[in-house]
C-alpha cells in the first residue's frame, strides 16, 4: 500500500504540473479556466488517494464541496467572455487602438498566410454579418472614446435563446 | 491482503488517468479538443478513486457521501465545459482552420437572425 501510495502521489504531482504548465502557457482565458477545471478535479481524486492511504474518512466533506462547487469559476469567467463587440473597454481607449488590438489578436492575423478573405464558406458569412453588424455600431462617426456599457442590459440582443441568463 | 491490492491498482489507475487528462491538455492543438481531453479522463479517474475507498471503508455512510460525490462531479463538469466551449465557439478563440465540419454554424444563424427580427419588431411597435 505504501509503493502504491508512493507511485500515486508522483503521478498526481506529474499531472498538477503539467496543468501548471498549460496554465501558464495557454494563449487565451479559457485554456487557463479548463487547467483550473483539470486542477480541481485532480485535487479531489488526490484528496481520495489519501483517504485510502491514511485510513481516515474526515476529509470527505472536503471532496463533496470541491466537487459542488468547483466548476463556478469557469461558468462566471465564460460569462464574461462574450463577442468583442459587447465587450466592456477600458476608459479612454479610443475604437482605433481596440481595433488594432482586436486585429493583432485574431485568427487572420496569421504571418504565412496568402489568401485574402476567408478560408471557408462559413467564414464568409460570418465575416458578412460582422461587417454589418459594425456597420450598424459605427453609427456615430467622430467619436473617439467608447463609453462603458453595461453587457447586461444588452444581453437580450446579443443571443438568440433566453436560456443564456 | 486482496483488498489492499486491488485498492492499490485503483489508486494508479486513477493517478494515470489523471495523467493522461493533463498530457491531453498540454498537448491539443485546439480550445475545442483541450475541453474533450481535460474533463472526460478525470471522471473515469474519479469513479476509479471512489471504488478504491469504498473497498478499504466499507460503511454505508462512506458508500453513500462517494455517490453523492460522484454525482455532483457529474453533474457539474458538463455544464463548466458547455460554458467555456460556447463562449471559445462565438468569439475568435475558435481557429476554423482546424476544424472539419461546423454544425453549430446554421444553429446560430437561424438564431441571429430571428434575433434581429424580434429586435426590429420591438422597435417598431
Amino acid at each position: 500500500m505504501t509503493i502504491a501510495g508512493a507511485i500515486t502521489g508522483l503521478l498526481f504531482a506529474a499531472a498538477f504540473y503539467i496543468t501548471v504548465t498549460r496554465m501558464i502557457k495557454g494563449p487565451s482565458i479559457l485554456d487557463r479556466m479548463i487547467s483550473t477545471d483539470v486542477l480541481l478535479a485532480t485535487m479531489l481524486c488526490g484528496f481520495g488517494g489519501f483517504i485510502v492511504v491514511t485510513g481516515r474518512t474526515d476529509l470527505l466533506p472536503v471532496m463533496l464541496a470541491l466537487a459542488s462547487l468547483g466548476f463556478a469559476g469557469s461558468v462566471a469567467v465564460s460569462r464574461y467572455v462574450s463577442r468583442s463587440e459587447s465587450r466592456t473597454p477600458v476608459i479612454g481607449e479610443s475604437r482605433g487602438t481596440a481595433k488594432a488590438h482586436e486585429h493583432a489578436l485574431s485568427e487572420s492575423n496569421v504571418p504565412g498566410r496568402h489568401q485574402v478573405g476567408p478560408l471557408f464558406a462559413s467564414d464568409a458569412e460570418a465575416v458578412v454579418e460582422h461587417s454589418a453588424a459594425e456597420a450598424h455600431a459605427d453609427g456615430d462617426v467622430g467619436e473617439d472614446v467608447v463609453e462603458l456599457h453595461d453587457p447586461a442590459v444588452h444581453a437580450d440582443e446579443s443571443n438568440g435563446d433566453e436560456n443564456d441568463r | 491482503m486482496i483488498a489492499d491490492i486491488l485498492s492499490g491498482a485503483l489508486l494508479i489507475g486513477s493517478a494515470a488517468l489523471s495523467l493522461a487528462a493533463s498530457i491531453g491538455l498540454l498537448r491539443f492543438p485546439d480550445l475545442m479538443s483541450r475541453l474533450h481531453a481535460g474533463s472526460k479522463p478525470q471522471i473515469l479517474g474519479l469513479i476509479l478513486m471512489m471504488l478504491a475507498i469504498s473497498i478499504q471503508q466499507f460503511h454505508w455512510g462512506v458508500i453513500t457521501t462517494l455517490l453523492l460525490i460522484v454525482t455532483l462531479q457529474m453533474v457539474t463538469t458538463p455544464v463548466g465545459t458547455h460554458m467555456v466551449g460556447r463562449a471559445g465557439y462565438r468569439t475568435k478563440y475558435l481557429r476554423r482552420s482546424m476544424l472539419y465540419r461546423d454544425e453549430l454554424s446554421d444553429a446560430v444563424a437561424l438564431a441571429e437572425e430571428r434575433a434581429a427580427i424580434e429586435h426590429e419588431r420591438r422597435q417598431d411597435g
